[in-house]
């Protein structure tokens, strides 16, 4: 499989010239695609920082960030959120849809920022919307919806860029238990059928459980990768 | 860009409460500054109407030198030749001579320094219509053995005299031998002008040349023109016409109007700049309540990929949808107010005597052009793009990791 997150060596050091926080010491890592992978790892370990790293919303003090074959780190900030708009897909703990558009527009949104045409656009938001079970919700405002149903918007949404890979922050804290274990059966079916890189960092044994893989970081430095 | 608007356009709808606070706010400051100038300009308006129409006339002519100190034998040269020009004149709708004098006025118990202006009373009336403010006795009229005086009511009631008493003129003539003459008042006149009123007082021209000698003689030719917004065209062609004579328009013969005009448009815009100020920083506050509100959404927008120019345009076009929104219902409410009181005017008479002896009405009209508001949804729009500067820089240096993990 095609490698598509390739980090090595990377520091990350908070405060270097006051109080110098080092979040992560020396990660090496390599995602290829198709992977279910689990980050995990206590409060402190370094988790956010590897996965803002990973998703491109932070730079490393040290060391290098590949995602698809681009240094990251290179970037400007501009080229960052290009970089991210067509490469990354994002879903977060708090769902963080747009709340005074409907669960179509909300997918379409980001198609729109990619200027993909309105056919391709409509077409692509309602199959994703029914590919995570919302055929029926699609005129509905995030407000309108449960959790679980807005955290499988925010999957349909972080699917619609067509991204190399989608990153989970904790998708689960916030859901039921079977909110929680739809959202996994719906992410686990993307990625078996479609292929669909998942990355997640998460507490939730749940998905812990699912993931193809589970690395463990303590300390920011990756203890165990399995 | 359509869907930044629709975002935009929805997301002023999202805290309905605080969202009409703003309207009000908008709507209200925007009615106050309107109604404001319009009352500025309509007591602006009807002053100057007042002095035009009532003393000044559109344009006069004097012999050069004469409004120096007045000086009796500078009379206009060749008035006949003047006259027949300005027959001839097409802009021109009527015109009349005057004779002026200063003088003393004495009734039986007390007496006034004045302006004795010896009219035509019909060519005057064509020019000045003092007729209509006439409140006692007749404007001249048959002429009877008395020569007939005209004066206002300020000045009669502190002469103390009523229709038909006479009074005794006082001035010196062109060899400066002192000339009384007993006139009868023929009529009582009262203005919006107390202060003018006071200080003059019209006979007949024909009168006041034989007392002071003169033949077909005047000091002053006060001219009406048929159109007003002619006057900036009329007034040099009369003076390439009479370059030997003193021409001017009534804006140079009182100064101080047409600056007070200029003067007073310029106040009224500075108001309205004013209140723009103050619902900027009403705006600027609720905006910056609106980004720290929304940090996370600003935060997960940026990290899905949305620039920072898309960021600062969706601030940008949300602040001015805010605006846009309230302002035609202030220019609506400022519209009607305007509408109604233009039309059945303001009562200020408990100030009437402050505002007469400035030559105002104490019932006021407001005025207002329309092309004042087109400048007001102008400056209504550069007020809420100012105003959401700010605002939008904050919203586009969140950094996106942090943001989207706020509470």
């Amino acid at each position: 499989m095609k490698e598509i997150i390739s980090i090595k060596q990377i520091e990350k050091i908070y405060n270097p010239k006051k109080i110098p926080v080092h979040a992560l010491r020396g990660v090496d890592l390599s995602i290829k695609q198709g992977e279910f992978t689990s980050i995990v790892g206590p409060s402190g370990s370094g988790k956010s920082t590897l996965l803002n790293l990973i998703g491109g919303l932070d730079v490393p003090t040290s060391g290098s960030v590949f995602i698809s074959g681009t240094d990251i780190a290179k970037l400007t900030a501009n080229q960052l959120i290009e970089f991210r708009l067509q490469h990354i897909g994002f879903v977060f703990q708090a769902y963080n849809l747009i709340p005074v558009l409907t669960s179509k527009e909300n997918v379409e949104f980001i198609m729109l920022m990619q200027n993909r045409n309105k056919k391709e656009r409509e077409e692509r938001a309602i199959s994703l919307l029914k590919a995570v079970g919302l055929e029926k919700e699609i005129n509905r405002k995030p407000v309108e919806l449960s959790g679980g149903q807005q955290q499988r918007v925010a999957v349909a949404r972080a699917l619609a860029s067509k991204p190399d890979f989608v990153l989970a922050d904790e998708p689960t804290a916030n859901l039921d238990s079977k909110s929680a274990e739809n959202l996994l059966d719906i992410m686990e079916r993307l990625n078996k059928e479609e292929g669909t890189t998942f990355i997640f960092s998460t507490h939730d044994a749940r998905v812990v459980k699912r993931a193809k893989r589970v690395i463990t970081l303590e300390d920011g430095a990756v203890v165990n990768d399995e | 860009m359509i869907t930044l608007l629709k975002i935009a356009w929805r997301n002023i709808w999202r805290n309905k409460l605080r969202s009409f606070a703003v309207f009000a706010s908008v709507a209200l400051g925007l009615w106050a500054g309107i109604f404001a100038t319009s009352l500025a300009n309509g007591l602006n308006q009807q002053r100057v109407s007042s002095v035009i129409e009532n003393q000044l006339a559109h344009i006069q002519i004097h012999q050069n030198g004469f409004k120096e100190n007045f000086e009796i034998s500078k009379t206009i040269n060749n008035i006949q030749q003047v006259e027949e020009s300005l027959q001839q004149n097409k802009n021109i709708k009527a015109y009349t001579t005057r004779t002026i004098v200063s003088g003393m006025v004495n009734s039986a118990s007390s007496s006034k320094a004045v302006q004795i202006k010896g009219i035509v009373p019909k060519n005057e009336a064509a020019v000045i219509d003092l007729e209509k403010f006439m409140v006692e006795g007749e404007y001249f009229g048959k002429a009877g053995r008395t020569p007939s005086i005209v004066l206002g009511q300020t000045l009669a009631n502190k002469l103390n005299v009523k229709i038909r008493k006479k009074l005794i003129l006082k001035f010196q003539d062109a060899n400066n031998e002192v000339i009384a003459a007993a006139f009868k008042v023929k009529g009582i006149y009262k203005t919006v002008d107390t202060r003018a009123d006071e200080m003059t007082v019209y006979v007949e021209q024909q009168k006041l040349n034989e007392l002071l000698g003169f033949e077909n003689q005047a000091h002053e030719i006060a001219i009406k023109i048929k159109d007003l917004e002619q006057l900036a065209t009329v007034t040099p062609q009369l003076k390439a016409t009479f370059p030997k004579l003193l021409v001017e328009s009534w804006k140079e013969v009182f100064p101080g109007l047409d600056t007070a005009d200029k003067l007073q448009a310029q106040t009224s815009m500075l108001l309205l700049y004013i209140i723009m100020l103050a619902l900027c920083f009403g705006i600027l506050n609720t905006m910056l309540m609106v980004v720290l509100e929304r940090v996370r959404e600003f935060g997960m927008l940026m990290a899905v990929g949305m620039n920072k120019v898309k960021v600062f345009f969706m601030v940008m076009f949300e602040t001015v949808f805010l605006m846009l929104t309230a302002t035609p219902a202030g220019l609506a409410m400022a519209w009607l107010t305007v509408w109604y009181f233009s039309k059945y005017g303001l009562d200020f008479s408990g100030q009437s005597d402050g505002l007469g002896s400035m030559g105002i009405d104490p019932i006021v009209y407001p005025s207002l052009t329309y092309d004042y508001y087109p400048k007001v949804i102008l400056l209504v729009v550069i007020a809420a793009i100012l105003s959401a500067i700010y605002p939008a820089i904050r919203a586009v240096r969140l950094n996106p990791a942090e943001s989207i993990r706020k509470i």
